[in-house]
């Protein structure tokens, strides 16, 4: 199976290599979805997101001889949105700041209760992700949903993974608290 | 290290985060991208290439220019000993007399080059370009969403504005960007120009929440042809619920 679809995508890219437009309109259908999901997860925001991956789009088509591994477009396509989203961000003076230098700080698990947990619905843990502060919010996007470890988020974003694994556990724990309240009050 | 539930609780429900559709036309960009960057690029190719052909003429006219100056220069030298022999008799300057004197300076005075007037004819910066600019950008709704953001701020319109913004409002693909003219268009509803677009986006907007917007502005509004256009929307069975309670209350408000 998964063969079959290395050996298509491969097929794809070559298309895309000879310049022929179902090449790019069917490497856009397979993968557009989940990288536009991955972009707007770390962008906040409809009309930048789709600027964002239209431009990623447009570059890795248009360096597409430059793609080493054909059986990776996601892959690529993928970090050349997400480095435009990062730069975005820093573009609009958002800072991710580092706190290796400053006194460490305790970073107790968050009172997590996977029971809780796994009986909120989908909508809810996606607003209670959206609805962190554009920082965490990269961070948890990149860690739960594009599988990246600490030091590689670290190197992307230019801090420290000591500073990810922090803010990466206050992210997890505002999430708790968002689904709590929203469990017991509502809100 | 204590599992990660969160973690645990996003991979099995990856799909249901990635339920969202796509923002429409979003391919259609792209590929109008790609044509558009291939022939800027052989535009490039194709300005290099005249730019080599121009760098060329002008080393050639060089070239030939200095070799001719060069052959001018021997050909003085070798005449100099002949002028040299002949001795050039002072040339009489004509004398200027003090009444002539005013007039000689009145005249350069006129000859000067008219620099205000210079100044006044250079071409001014057109303050609405960003802003056309951007509302023509089909390619980044970001583009023209900050376009009509800039718009927003302006205490009144130009014409060309007018019709720049009632065409966003009328034939943009992205509901968003809809929505944002139509609340800039709203500030000015008093205009009969917009107001007619207004009125005709009655009958034209497909977007329940554009509609919903429209009929609140629109809604109060006592012309028999906006009452006919909410009448229409009303009967429409395409019509969503919350847009038709709205046509109906505008239309129980409304005094005609």
């Amino acid at each position: 199976m998964h063969l079959s679809i290395s050996i298509n995508e491969q097929e794809l890219v070559k298309q895309c290599l000879a310049g022929e437009e179902k090449g790019y309109a069917m490497l856009y259908n397979k993968y557009a979805k989940p990288i536009y999901h991955a972009v707007f997860r770390v962008m906040g925001n409809i009309a930048e997101s789709e600027d964002i991956v239209q431009e990623a789009f447009c570059t890795a088509f248009e360096q597409i001889s430059k793609l080493k591994n054909q059986n990776n477009f996601e892959g690529w396509v993928k970090r050349i949105a997400i480095n435009q989203a990062i730069s975005t961000l820093r573009k609009k003076k958002m800072v991710f700041a580092d706190e290796s230098k400053l006194e460490a700080v305790a970073d107790e698990e968050a009172d997590l209760d996977e029971e809780f947990l796994f009986q909120c619905r989908v909508d809810e843990v996606k607003a209670a992700i959206q609805s962190l502060p554009d920082g965490y919010r990269t961070i948890v996007s990149l860690h739960l949903f594009e599988d990246m470890g600490q030091e590689e988020i670290g190197n992307l974003l230019g801090i420290s993974h000591a500073t990810v694994r922090s803010q990466y556990h206050r992210a997890k724990k505002k999430i708790f608290t968002v689904l709590k309240d929203k469990a017991n009050y509502g809100t | 290290m204590e599992p990660d539930f969160l973690k645990r609780y996003v991979e099995q429900h990856k799909d249901a985060f990635e339920s969202d559709a796509l923002p429409p036309n979003m391919l259609g960009n792209i590929l109008g991208n790609l044509k558009e960057r291939e022939k800027r690029k052989a535009k490039k190719v194709r300005k290099l290439t005249y730019t080599g052909l121009a760098v060329a003429c002008s080393l050639l006219m060089a070239v030939g220019a200095y070799l001719f100056v060069l052959q001018g220069t021997d050909e003085i030298q070798k005449d100099h000993s002949k002028v040299a022999a002949n001795k050039i008799k002072p040339v009489a300057l004509p004398t200027i007399s003090k009444v002539e004197q005013p007039i000689i300076e009145k005249k350069a005075s006129a000859m000067k080059p008219p620099i205000r007037q210079f100044a006044a004819h250079q071409p001014k910066a057109n303050p609405y370009k960003e802003i056309y600019d951007g509302l023509k950008d089909s390619l980044s709704v970001a583009s023209r969403l900050e376009a009509i953001i800039k718009v927003n701020g302006m205490a009144s319109l130009s014409e060309k504005l007018k019709i720049e913004l009632c065409k966003t409002f009328d034939k943009d693909g992205n509901d968003n960007v809809r929505l944002a003219a139509l609340e800039v268009l709203s500030k000015f509803s008093g205009d009969t120009y917009i107001h007619e677009q207004l009125v005709a986006g009655l009958g034209k907007q497909k977007d329940p929440v554009v509609q919903l917007e429209l009929v609140k502005i629109m809604g109060s509004n006592s012309n028999p042809e906006t009452t006919n256009k909410l009448i229409a929307m009303a009967n429409n069975p395409f019509t969503v619920n919350a847009v038709k309670e709205q046509v109906y209350y505008a239309l129980l408000t409304n005094d005609n």
